[in-house]
């Protein structure tokens, strides 16, 4: 695909989405609610679709694919657990979205440094997501960078990919925060979802004469990707696949989501949105994975091939071009929520109830509107250094795993601000921060004792120091009532499980 | 409504444990579309529907 072609359709994708955004600023108001959580005033249908951008990115069509690719159908699995864990949401969602509102919580970290009466807590989840994040948001980054340049056969670089989508999702989330985020992701959520399909369509259609045909080439050509989890491995599978399960609870541009829609009925229409979304997008993800494994084998990594199955001469070039903006639309929306999230707990979290607790509101805003580009800036040096880079470790599945299993050490906190009145502030912080010490070692060392994945490891440590630190550490109880009571009080007027 | 908060906790959990055991115990030996992925693909719709009834009988507070 020629270069210039590539970039009329970036432009245009551009134009169209800074209209959008520019469109969402008319209904902004002021202060740092209504930057960061559109005032919690969110209709269902935008709610189900941001939550739907945010956490569907380039990991889909190029990493979970990738991941398919590879070691076959046990990447199904693996993705289909967390849609499973979106139980989670309905268990702990309504709490999040009720005490959110009673106490005007911006985060999650806010929520726990003010239920364990601690502001080291929220400080330390904070920094907890920073450096877990950073990772994450520049593999989205390197998903941009390795479709741009497979498609462009190099013409539009990897970095130059990876810089425009950086630029983007700056300006999105700096025109109207939220709001500009979350109506330029329904645009792009329904862009991904639709380009994906009709692409799949096409592949099977053309590369394989209809869905029995491609059903019958995946058993005669790769009965060893499908048999059982494939070539995947329990262990491998088990640490893929825990830090994917507490996705929903442990990422922050998710869990703020749950303060954001305006009523009872928007939310159920959030979830309900997001699960039907979901299983189309992983279903399709997954035999997009299959059709690339036929029809382009031996390929040298499995991240290129979606690439490579868009180069294939089957397919028309406006539907390699619309399919390569869906990509980058998956890409995008998930970046500039980091971005929002990100910023919001550096100026609430760590600058505001961490050292300057009468930094006034506007001042507030403005420092964390300067932040966006500066973790924009520190996501693209990250994912620079990361992109080229060959084995297990470096490609986009495994990668955005590792970066889920340090941010599963807040799980247990979480939980338990919930449903544990002798939770205590000690056990909170003993956890996380030995939880993520832990997972960051075994990563950085490459070590995996006893066949087990850092993410697993570092969740039962942090769990076993949660609770029995906990035990032996003095709990918030003024705090812990006040909390627990209104909820105990205000779960059965909505009928919240 | 704790009852029923355990109940549900019990039923995912059975769900999980499928999850984890099925595909590398009893659908290995199933090489084909039928095995793993037909497994998978039902065992998620179930999950779904689960979360639909456990969500939709929720209100706002019309107090």
């Amino acid at each position: 695909m020629d270069t210039i072609t590539s970039w009329t359709a970036l432009l245009i994708y551009v134009a169209i989405g800074i209209a959008v955004a520019v469109f969402a600023r008319k209904r902004m108001g002021a202060g740092m609610n209504e930057f960061f959580l559109a005032n919690r005033q969110l209709g269902g249908f935008i709610a189900a679709m941001t939550y739907a951008a945010t956490t569907y990115s380039a990991f889909m069509m190029v990493g979970l694919a990738g991941l398919t690719y590879k070691l076959g159908i046990g990447a199904f699995g693996f993705e289909l657990t967390y849609l499973c864990g979106l139980v989670l949401v309905v268990f702990f969602g309504p709490r999040f979205w009720l005490v959110g509102r009673k106490f005007d919580y911006l985060t999650h970290a806010q929520l726990l440094a003010d239920r364990y009466d601690n502001r080291a807590v929220g400080i330390t989840a904070t920094v907890l997501c920073l450096i877990f994040l950073i990772p994450y948001a520049a593999i989205q980054l390197m998903g941009i960078g390795y479709l741009l340049a497979g498609l462009t056969k190099g013409s539009i670089p990897i970095v130059t990919a990876m810089a425009v989508a950086t630029f983007l999702a700056i300006i999105w989330s700096n025109i109207a925060g939220l709001r500009s985020v979350a109506w330029t992701d329904a645009l792009q959520a329904v862009i991904m979802l639709a380009t994906s399909v009709i692409i799949l369509f096409v592949v099977v259609h053309k590369g394989f004469g209809g869905f029995s045909g491609f059903f019958n080439r995946m058993n005669q050509d790769i009965p060893q990707l499908l048999a059982g989890p494939g070539l995947f491995k329990f262990q491998v599978y088990l640490g893929l696949t825990l830090p994917w399960l507490f996705f929903s609870l442990s990422n922050p541009q998710v869990t703020q989501r749950l303060f954001v829609p305006k009523s009872v009925v928007a939310f159920k229409q959030m979830i309900a949105g997001f699960l039907i979304f979901g299983l189309i997008y992983t279903v399709v993800s997954v035999l997009w994975g299959f059709s690339a494994r036929l029809l382009v084998p031996d390929l040298s990594s499995p991240d290129l091939a979606t690439p490579a199955l868009l180069g294939l001469a089957v397919i028309p070039r406006v539907l390699v071009l619309i399919v390569m903006v869906g990509i980058l639309s998956a890409a995008i929306s998930t970046i500039d929520s980091i971005l929002l999230s990100l910023a919001s707990m550096c100026t609430r979290d760590l600058l505001k109830n961490g050292f300057k607790a009468d930094l006034p509101e506007e001042s507030e805003l403005r420092i964390g509107k300067y932040i966006i580009p500066v973790l924009a800036a520190v996501f693209f040096i990250f994912a620079y250094w990361a992109q080229g880079k060959k084995g297990l470790a470096f490609m986009i599945a495994p990668l955005s795993a590792a970066a889920s299993a340090g941010l599963l050490m807040a799980v247990p906190a979480i939980i338990g601000a919930f449903f544990w009145r002798r939770a205590t502030a000690a056990g909170a912080l003993s956890s996380m921060i030995a939880g993520a010490a832990l997972v960051l070692l075994l990563q950085f060392t490459g070590s995996n004792p006893l066949g087990i994945w850092p993410g697993v490891w570092g969740f039962m440590v942090c769990t076993a120091l949660f609770v029995g630190v906990s035990f032996i550490t003095r709990a918030p109880e003024t705090k812990a009532r006040i909390f627990l009571d209104y909820l105990d009080e205000a779960l059965p007027r909505h009928r919240f499980l | 409504m704790r009852k029923s908060l355990w109940c549900w906790t019990g039923w995912f959990l059975l769900l999980l444990l499928l999850d984890f055991t099925l595909p590398f115990v009893y659908l290995k030996h199933i090489p084909t579309v039928k095995g793993s992925f037909l497994f998978w693909l039902i065992w998620i719709i179930v999950a779904i529907i689960s979360m639909f009834i456990m969500f939709l009988r929720w209100r706002d507070d019309e107090s």
